[in-house]
């Protein structure tokens, strides 16, 4: 007799999503004297739970975590079935950068306290699930996070009153028949509904919810497993040395991470997932609100189908930065704290986008989900930077932060080549990488993308924008070329054809310059470059080194200084003419930059 | 022999003969026997015959270039004939042996050359060779610069030359020239040569290919004048040939005045461009030499023409000088301000592509490479990027060390981040400051890169580089915000030495303080120091001016005193309570500033303006300190330093406020990289000094002009500002015109970026049908991927698009776009 192990989903059989919201028919009477009030709800104290209640705690909110279990990340006491985590722990990265680290760290949960990072916690590549509840339980505990646990949510009605955030406020009925009342409900359940199979045979399968772990019931059996995914390659390898046959069944061909990118993929045969999409995941908007009821958010696992089969959103690496959006777009929405930015004068645009695109893990890990906005300041001398805002809300931009985008916008996103990705695909095929920058855009691995629009796109322009395209089509597109290390600083091979990108959809001149090219440019022009005005105007000039200088002057900069002096003699100016301008200065080709290419 | 003689006594025969067979040899070459090909002659028609043995199957190669030959021979007027020896017919040119057969030019039935058939090679060779033995008068073949020298001499005042270099007799370029010989070899004199050495001994440098020079000659008078000489720059054909010549016929410069766009001269119709000079009365010689150069300069790549503005109806924009129109009818004319020739003729010359579009081989010079590193920040950082600095100097830190770090010790802290070119240029300046201070400060230098440490920098506020922060005695960070060198750092942190405001105990201190005694070491760095007098119970205005002092620290010492015998010190300088004196090291003198119920704002201002100078001079440092003054300045220009006199006449201007309006200064030539800020009409090297007066954006009073920055400059001497003569009188006279107004324009990009939508557009458009990955079956999987590969191969040879989002039409590089345009449209 052959065992059939139905490889479903790691889910407990919690909390349901499928609330039953009824409208409470008789209107409740004022709060005073109603069931305890939580401006804040969140549901399950998992990864995503936590890390809602961190940025919740952070900002001095009113709220509280309802765990069912005693202790944080109960899932991760029973699954993996195996113990054995499918993320991974790279501990070691060469880099000092901490945000650039998180790039490959796919366990931690953000917080200010560098002590809670998962790798102080395994040093196995592939950690213990153990291990994860321990992190987890020190992250509530050290954080002094809000958690009721022992309280199972059994029920949820929603309650109409106009003096609501939302319209209603949320009634939590626990086991104990406690009612809780809540302005916004953040669910972080986690996904709990087994893929039920129906078959004739059905009957005989085994979950893998509850199929045995111990390889010695397996002993000299035939076994057929359901599925290719995550689930189903770790049951087989468990089991692999005392069985006679394993069969694997799927309707799909295996799908490798490294192929698809998708972490949600077999990564070295080994990962998970599969079912049916719309069973799977809950209705959500691209800002992880539900898209029935207004107050309701879905964070964690279970908003996966914002970026399913695209990004991170379903994995801890993906979600604790989706949590940070949400948590910043209720900021802005019950609060008035507008979405965090930065001011920088103009001549800073370059150097912010590419610290950013180097360092930055949120963008790189929920690459096409979430990314970073430029909002132009009037006259494009200035602008402010906001970080990781769900780009499919870009037309709302102007309602869910709080901050104006009257001036034009650059959006810094993280995308794959187009050709690149798909299962089946050999991503290993010949002249796959792209090393020029005038081939920038057709770059397959993971590489910044910059767009650029004169105006907030709408609605219907997300929403119609053409297919493949990750945002609506903008004025200009820049490709930074990409690069294997993700190291984007290049002064020739990144920096400059960024730079230029930005000059020409700003129409200005973003070099830098020397205090002495700014002093030649003060007496000789009427206006200086941007660079100079808000550096060196502001008694903040560059003035570099005599070392420099003497490399300066080898190159002959700006070559302004040569010519307007020689113009005098050729007296081809009529009066209107005017003395000349430097034009702004060019160079003469030189090899030596082109060594780092 | 002997039937070789037989056979001319028989031409003159069948005279009909050959009249009928002339007209009917058009185009394919005729075989004739020897006598009838002789009966054919006409006396002074050129012919070229190829006698040879009836079917020899050796010549067919050569028979076959002949061939090619007799249609262009033709237009020439030579005609061509296989003559087939026949036995019964033999001739004296047909050889006795098959492979010595050779080839004949006759004019009439004379012969004037014989060829081997391997010298005539191919069709080229054969017409070259042709030509070239029928103009032997024409073209004069040299082989020494003397050579050269004589027919140059000889036809001074006479002719021009025609000169040309080939690598070879016979070769295409030899043909295009007996070609354009044949043409033109009455009016101009052809000289050619093979000899390489030749060409460089006239100066020619990377001689590769053939040279076409035309020499001048005609109007030069003077015998010892050597001729001017223009090279043509297209490669060596017979067109191109034929166009140079043409506009080396045209005359140099047209004046005209009428619509750009209505001109019309022989330039265009060869498909070369015109340039315009815009011009007026008042400037008419002047620009009329200029047009003059530039016309030498463009000879053979653009029509040169004088337009003279005055006389214009249409309209021209009044900064215009120069008028640029393409050849290609229905281009628009282009209106350009120009203010250097070399930039005319750049611009013709990054503006012609007649004979490069379908050589292709210009592509690279012509589109200008926007991998080039234009940032002069960016790549003296990057050339200096191995040399080693001695970063052990300064202490680096971490997420680990920083706290302990500034806690434990008065730190200065560089905030950099490696890949950042501007950071990394100050870095230098902050390892030389280290070097400079070594052993002596009690200021710890340390740095932080916050490519390494992002956190960190996150956490100081540190979100630009490169950013300086003092942390000291664990009070809040001061952010410095002085220039990014090492001397003003160097002060910031020598000043800081001591708290700002400084606690002054006692009236001998505060005297020692005044004096500069106190503090001698710091004076050098602070000309002036400032002491805040109080009476003990001014809370509010002590209050005030620490947080004034504090605000100041690090430009300037600032000291307080407020002990109960205060009034000992206000009364000795005369001053009433709260008081500010400053003491002036350098003219030794110390005065008092009132400042009752004054804000911390005001304080400051009072003392930033006690800092300025009346008759600064000007440097590259303190230039934004005086702009920031928004008044207009006047910049005395000196070789050197300043005759004290003229720095005397300035101070008694001032006194007597006729300057108020002004801020007065001067520049050191000799130090400064501004030797040519004065405006064109003043020539620098003469005699100094040269006053330059310059608007800043303020509205100037004294020209009434109130947009425009403008230079207005005259000498010493005329307007005799001196002590003698009234200051009013001298400034009665006003400002004059100005000589020459700033420009105006804004700092566009300097080069275009790549345009990536209009090539992803592309790729789509010419692969509408590509789907899904997913779809395809996986058979064709691999097929698709190389299909995608050939597909990216031919993208790449597509000339880069770019990317220029405004003024795309006014752009130069609307011209690349338009190219890469074009040439899209003549692949699809």
């Amino acid at each position: 007799m052959s065992l059939l192990a139905a490889a479903g989903l790691w889910g407990p059989p919690g909390l349901l999503l499928t609330f039953a919201l009824h409208p409470a028919l008789c209107l409740r009477p004022a709060p005073t004297s109603g069931p305890p009030h939580r401006d804040y709800c969140v549901l399950g104290a998992g990864p995503a739970g936590l890390q809602m209640a961190y940025f919740l705690q952070r900002a001095g909110r009113d709220y509280a975590v309802f765990e069912r279990a005693p202790r944080p990340g109960s899932f991760f006491t029973r699954y993996p079935r195996h113990r054995k985590l499918i993320s991974i722990n790279k501990r070691h990265t060469g880099k000092a950068n901490a945000e650039f680290n998180l790039r490959h760290d796919w366990n931690s949960l953000l917080s200010h306290d560098p002590r809670l990072l998962f790798r102080h916690y395994s040093s196995a590549y592939f950690p213990d699930a153990g291990d994860m509840v321990r992190y987890l339980d020190d992250f509530a505990d050290r954080l002094g996070l809000h958690v009721l646990y022992n309280t199972t949510i059994a029920h949820v009605t929603l309650n109409k009153d106009r003096q609501a955030w939302n319209g209603h406020y949320f009634i939590l009925t626990d086991q104990m028949g406690h009612a809780h009342r809540c302005s916004v409900l953040l669910v972080a359940t986690g996904l709990s509904v087994p893929n039920q199979v129906d078959f004739p045979g059905s009957e005989y399968t085994e979950g893998y919810e509850s199929v045995s772990v111990d390889p010695k019931d397996f002993e000299g059996q035939n076994v057929l497993i359901l599925g290719r995914g995550n689930s189903a390659f770790e049951t087989a390898e468990n089991i692999l040395g005392v069985t006679n046959f394993i069969h694997m069944l799927s309707r799909s061909r295996v799908r490798l991470s490294w192929a698809t990118h998708y972490v949600g993929d077999l990564r070295s045969l080994r990962l998970s997932s599969g079912g049916e999409f719309s069973k799977k995941y809950p209705l959500v908007k691209a800002s992880y609100e539900s898209k029935g009821s207004r107050g309701l958010f879905v964070l964690g696992t279970a908003s996966h189908s914002v970026d399913y089969r695209k990004s991170a959103g379903g994995f801890i690496h993906g979600f604790r930065y989706t949590a940070r959006a949400v948590h910043r777009l209720l900021e802005h929405r019950h609060h008035g704290v507008a979405w965090p930015s930065a001011e920088h004068p103009v001549s800073q645009l370059t150097s912010s986008i590419v610290r950013r695109i180097n360092e930055a893990s949120g963008l790189y890990q929920m690459f096409g989900v979430l990314a970073d906005v430029v909002l132009l300041k009037e006259n494009a001398t200035a602008f402010e930077y906001l970080e990781e805002l769900p780009v499919q809300m870009l037309a709302q931009l102007e309602t869910i932060t709080g901050r104006r985008a009257r001036h034009g916008l650059f959006v810094i996103n993280m995308e794959y080549g187009r050709n690149f990705s798909g299962p089946d695909k050999d991503v290993f095929f010949h002249d796959r990488s792209v090393g020029h920058t005038e081939d920038a855009w057709q770059s397959n691995f993971l590489h910044p993308v910059i767009y650029y629009y004169r105006h907030l796109p709408t609605e219907q322009e997300v929403r119609f924008r053409p297919a493949d395209w990750a945002l609506p089509r903008p004025t200009a597109i820049h490709h930074i070329v990409e690069d294997f290390l993700t190291d984007w600083t290049a002064p020739v091979g990144h920096i400059l054809p960024l730079r230029r990108f930005l000059e020409n959809c700003l129409d200005t001149d973003l070099r830098s310059f020397y205090a002495e090219s700014c002093f030649l440019f003060a007496l000789t022009h009427q206006k200086l470059p941007p660079f100079c005005q808000q550096g060196y105007l502001r008694t903040q000039g560059l003035v570099g080194t005599e070392s420099l200088r003497r490399h300066r002057e080898e190159r002959r900069f700006p070559q302004g200084y040569a010519t307007v002096g020689r113009r005098r003699e050729d007296g081809a100016q009529g009066p209107e003419g005017g003395p000349l301008a430097p034009g702004p200065p060019l160079l003469q080709p030189h090899d030596s930059n082109k060594e780092e290419l | 022999m002997m039937s070789s003689s037989f056979n001319i006594y028989r031409v003159g025969i069948s005279f009909v003969m050959m009249c009928i067979f002339y007209k009917s040899a058009v185009d394919s070459l005729s075989e004739l026997s020897p006598q009838k090909y002789f009966s054919t002659l006409q006396p002074g028609k050129a012919s070229l015959a190829y006698f040879c043995q009836a079917d020899s199957p050796r010549t067919s190669i050569f028979l076959e270039e002949l061939n090619e030959a007799v249609k262009p021979l033709q237009d020439f007027g030579i005609s061509v004939a296989k003559v087939n020896c026949v036995k019964e017919e033999t001739s004296r040119y047909c050889g006795k042996e098959k492979d010595l057969m050779k080839v004949y030019l006759f004019r009439g039935n004379i012969l004037l050359r014989e060829f081997p058939t391997d010298t005539l090679f191919d069709v080229n060779a054969i017409i070259a060779h042709v030509l070239f033995a029928l103009l032997f008068n024409e073209v004069k073949y040299i082989t020494t610069l003397e050579d050269l020298q004589n027919i140059e001499n000889s036809l001074k005042g006479k002719a021009n030359i025609a000169f040309s270099y080939v690598r070879a007799i016979g070769t295409p370029e030899h043909r295009a020239v007996m070609e354009a010989a044949f043409v033109y070899g009455t009016t101009y004199q052809f000289v050619l040569t093979t000899e390489i050495a030749l060409l460089e001994s006239i100066g020619t440098e990377a001689i590769e290919n053939a040279h076409f020079y035309f020499f001048h000659c005609k109007q030069v008078l003077d015998l010892t004048q050597q001729c001017r000489r223009t090279l043509m720059e297209q490669p060596l054909a017979t067109l191109n040939i034929h166009r140079f010549i043409k506009t080396m016929e045209a005359p140099l410069l047209t004046e005209v005045a009428e619509d750009p766009q209505q001109v019309s001269t022989v330039h265009l119709q060869l498909g070369l461009p015109l340039v315009f000079i815009v011009s007026q009365q008042a400037t008419h010689e002047a620009d009329r030499r200029t047009a003059e150069w530039v016309a030498w300069r463009l000879l053979g790549k653009a029509g040169v023409l004088l337009l003279l503005r005055d006389s214009l109806e249409v309209d021209i924009p009044q900064h215009a000088n120069v008028v640029f129109r393409r050849a290609e009818e229905g281009a628009p004319v282009e209106f350009l301000v120009l203010h250097d020739t070399e930039l005319i003729i750049s611009h013709v010359e990054g503006n012609t592509h007649i004979e490069e579009m379908q050589e292709d081989e210009d592509e690279d010079v012509q589109s200008p490479d926007m991998d080039i590193q234009d940032d002069e920040v960016a790549e003296t950082v990057y050339r200096h990027r191995k040399t080693q600095l001695p970063l052990e100097l300064t202490v680096e830190l971490t997420e680990e060390t920083f706290n302990a770090t500034v806690v434990a010790s008065d730190s200065i802290v560089l905030f950099y981040a490696g890949w950042q070119a501007v950071s990394m240029a100050f870095l230098q300046s902050y390892i030389d400051l280290a070097i400079k201070l070594k052993g002596t400060s009690t200021m710890l230098l340390t740095r932080v890169n916050c490519a390494d440490w992002s956190d960190l920098c996150t956490k100081q506020n540190v979100t630009e580089f490169p950013v300086v922060k003092m942390y000291k005695e664990g009070k809040h960070p001061v952010s410095y915000a002085g220039m990014l060198g090492t001397e003003d750092l160097l002060k910031f942190i020598l000043l800081n030495r001591i708290s700002c405001p400084v606690n002054i105990t006692s009236v001998q201190e505060a005297e020692e303080y005044l004096s500069g005694e106190l503090y001698k070491d710091l004076i050098p760095y602070s000309s002036v120091s400032v002491l805040g007098l109080f009476s003990p119970n001014m809370t509010t205005a002590k209050e005030d001016f620490t947080k004034a002092g504090n605000y100041l620290r690090g430009c300037v010492i600032t000291g307080i005193y407020s002990e109960e015998d205060v009034l000992i010190l206000s009364n000795k300088y005369g001053a009433t309570l709260p008081a500010l004196l400053l003491a002036r090291h350098k003219e030794g003198k110390v005065e008092s500033v009132p400042f009752a119920n004054s804000h911390v704002q005001d304080i400051v201002q009072i003392v930033t303006n006690a800092l300025l100078e009346t008759f600064p001079e000007i440097t590259v440092e303190n230039l934004p300190v005086y702009l920031r003054l928004q008044k207009p300045l006047l910049i005395l220009f000196s070789d050197g330093s300043i005759n004290p006199q003229y720095t005397k006449a300035i101070l008694t201007l001032v006194k007597e406020k006729h300057l108020d309006s002004l801020t007065p200064c001067w520049l050191n030539l000799k130090h400064s990289p501004v030797q040519w800020t004065c405006p064109s009409n003043m020539p620098l090297a003469g005699a100094y000094p040269k006053w330059c007066h310059k608007h800043g954006s303020v509205p100037a009073a004294v020209t009434g002009t109130s947009t425009t920055s403008k230079w207005s400059s005259w000498s010493w001497k005329e307007k005799k500002i001196t002590t003698n003569t009234s200051p009013n009188a001298a400034l009665a006279v006003g400002w004059g015109k100005p000589v020459a107004i700033l420009p105006a324009q804004e700092w566009k990009p300097p080069l275009p970026a790549y345009d990536f939508l209009s090539m992803m557009d592309a790729a789509a458009s010419q692969h509408p049908t590509r789907k899904e990955p997913e779809c395809t079956k996986e058979t064709n999987m691999q097929k698709n991927d190389k299909k995608q590969h050939e597909e990216k191969s031919t993208i790449r040879k597509e000339p880069v698009e770019t990317l220029r989002i405004k003024h795309w039409n006014r752009s130069n590089w609307f011209k690349e776009g338009d190219k890469s345009f074009r040439h899209d449209n003549k692949e699809l």
